[in-house]
């Protein structure tokens, strides 16, 4: 398992769960016990620290101690831009997908709730992250059958 | 990663070249070790550059690492004929 596949399966066993409940929590919060300074607060940092934490990442990278081993080469570049975009187009059809649910279920006087926009978002964050690992994990494939030690 | 109609000797040439290891190709010619055994297995077609330096590890022919099938009887008439 490569540097790549390693932050693959971090992202869609850590990083896509943790963003998907926490980034939603504090909007769950605000709707049933109406919007307070907590409340608020606790969903900025989630969103901060759930969107910025690509960048933690990446500082960690740079501390490590590089290796003389290559850890990330064309055929990653490939599966990465091939994932991006795969996670692109999930994300663009959940968007139009999501704006046709709120028309659908608006309120009679045509009204939405204002929760709806951050839910959309911080889902489509996680559908986009979600998407992306899977695919990336779907092109690795199982490289086993001719490893050798 | 799609099967190409591309085969490739790395495997034999490997075992003639001093039973190289997968990671040690690797490190020669500056790629994971994922990505030799992709190609090896023929799930991954290579880039131009890489299919090179791969040659020029065992010291041979790009032709004499990479073959490829063409689908196409016309096309495959025509290269032969050229």
């Amino acid at each position: 398992m490569n540097k790549v596949q390693r932050e693959t399966w971090i992202a869609l066993l850590l990083v896509v769960p943790v963003w998907a409940i926490f980034g939603q929590l504090p909007v769950l919060l605000i709707y049933l016990e109406g919007p307070s300074f907590l409340h608020l607060f606790s969903f900025a940092c989630a969103t901060i620290i759930g969107g910025l934490s690509w960048l933690l990442l990446l500082f960690f990278n740079r501390k490590r101690k590089r290796k003389a081993k290559i850890e990330f080469d064309e055929r990653d570049k490939l599966i990465l831009n091939r994932s991006t975009l795969a996670g692109y187009v999930m994300l663009w059809i959940y968007f139009i997908a999501a704006c046709i649910y709120v028309w659908l279920t608006a309120s009679p006087d045509r009204s939405i709730s204002v929760n709806v926009m951050p839910i959309v978002i911080v889902e489509g964050i996680a559908v986009f992250i979600f998407v992306q690992s899977v695919s990336s994990l779907i092109q690795y494939g199982r490289v086993g059958k001719n490893v050798e030690k | 990663m799609s099967k190409s109609n591309l085969t490739n000797n790395i495997r034999k040439l490997r075992f003639e070249n001093g039973q190289i290891t997968q990671q040690q190709l690797a490190d020669k010619v500056g790629v994971t070790r994922q990505t030799i055994i992709a190609t090896e297995a023929g799930k991954y077609a290579p880039s131009l550059p890489l299919a090179f330096k791969i040659a020029r590890t065992f010291a041979v022919p790009i032709e004499q690492v990479f073959q490829y099938q063409d689908d196409d009887p016309q096309v495959s008439a025509s290269d032969t004929n050229a």
